[in-house]
């Protein structure tokens, strides 16, 4: 598991900017893959990321040194994202702005990113509170206990929105014939 | 065990939440069950679709376009307390007008005796020990009987 040197996330709450960069270093891409289960779009995914880290450089007086700083990163991120889901009130994926350029599609095969726009969309059809346990559950290195911390839920209820949340996926996933392919 | 349980633990094999005695149990649960079998393998599908790479990436130096953004100075983060300021001094304000007449005392008179004990270092030291000792010690205590103007005995005892 790979977490946050404690000595940088001290720098950090300081204000020191190279601690920030590294932090935005180490978790962009965790952040990046959150976003897109959360959000469904690469372009929002890459906004979204931007406004979570900004979010906790303007909030870093209230992170607790003596705590781990992964929860606290990711409550700062999930909070942006709700905001997000809220400010467009789910519309569902195809009406939303299409597939932006920002974020640069790998060299992967074109199967393999079906399959990824299908899982996307998957999500975007379960309720927010499963997407974003499962994407918690997916895309960080948090323990259940440090998931509940942050979503601020209990150890049980948070057990519960994975269970259910798996199994709404997997519908929805079966029904855009994810499982075909 | 029965499909229902069945049914609540194979959602939780697939987020790696059982443990191996429960992952045993439920394994045996399968070989007889083929409902239950299928159910485990369209979860199975569902986590590795969820745990498979992306396949995008993240947009180039997204570090400096984050660095970039930030304010020039970044201001303090606000301390939530100042929020509640306004809040707070009116709550004193409504408390000193409509408590203040039942909880404020007036100190009563000092004696002379309760003046002379107080300042009995620096009278001794102004040469007026002896003149008072010999007053009434329950009569209220005058400054200006002693010689200090007014001015000056309204900051004194």
């Amino acid at each position: 598991m790979n977490r946050l040197d404690p000595e940088i996330a001290t720098r950090f709450r300081s204000g020191d900017r190279e601690a920030f960069r590294l932090i935005v270093e180490q978790y962009q891409n965790q952040l990046f893959r959150l976003g897109l289960k959360l959000l469904g779009q690469p372009a929002e995914a890459s906004d979204f990321i931007q406004d979570s880290f900004l979010r906790a450089f303007e909030r870093r007086a209230q992170f607790d040194p003596g705590r781990p700083f992964d929860p606290w990163l990711y409550k700062v991120a999930l909070n942006v994202g709700r905001e997000r889901l809220r400010r467009r009130r789910e519309l569902p994926l195809g009406e939303r702005m299409p597939e932006g350029s920002q974020a640069a599609e790998a060299e992967e095969n074109l199967q393999q990113q079906d399959q990824q726009k299908i899982v996307r969309e998957a999500l975007a059809r379960i309720k927010p509170i499963y997407r974003e346990s499962l994407a918690l559950r997916f895309e960080s290195e948090l323990s259940l206990k440090e998931m509940a911390r942050a979503l601020g839920l209990s150890l049980g209820t948070i057990k519960s929105r994975l269970s259910r949340g798996i199994n709404a996926f997997q519908k929805a996933y079966h029904a855009l014939g994810g499982e075909a392919a | 065990m029965n499909c229902s349980r069945a049914e609540k633990m194979l959602a939780s094999r697939a987020l790696g939440l059982l443990s191996l005695a429960q992952a045993r149990k439920l394994a045996r649960h399968e070989e007889n069950c083929a409902t239950c079998r299928e159910r485990a393998a369209g979860l199975e599908k569902a986590e590795q679709a969820l745990a498979a790479p992306c396949g995008l990436r993240l947009p180039a130096n997204l570090a400096d376009r984050v660095l970039r953004n930030l304010p020039a100075s970044a201001p303090p983060a606000p301390r939530r307390w100042l929020l509640w300021s306004p809040v707070l001094a009116g709550a004193v304000i409504l408390l000193v007008v409509f408590a203040g007449p039942f909880i404020r005392q007036r100190p009563p008179d000092m004696t002379t005796q309760e003046v002379l004990d107080a300042y009995s270092e620096d009278i001794k030291s102004l040469g007026l020990w002896e003149s008072q000792t010999s007053t009434n010690g329950n009569s209220v205590w005058n400054y200006q009987d002693v010689g200090v103007p007014q001015e000056i005995s309204q900051y004194l005892l």
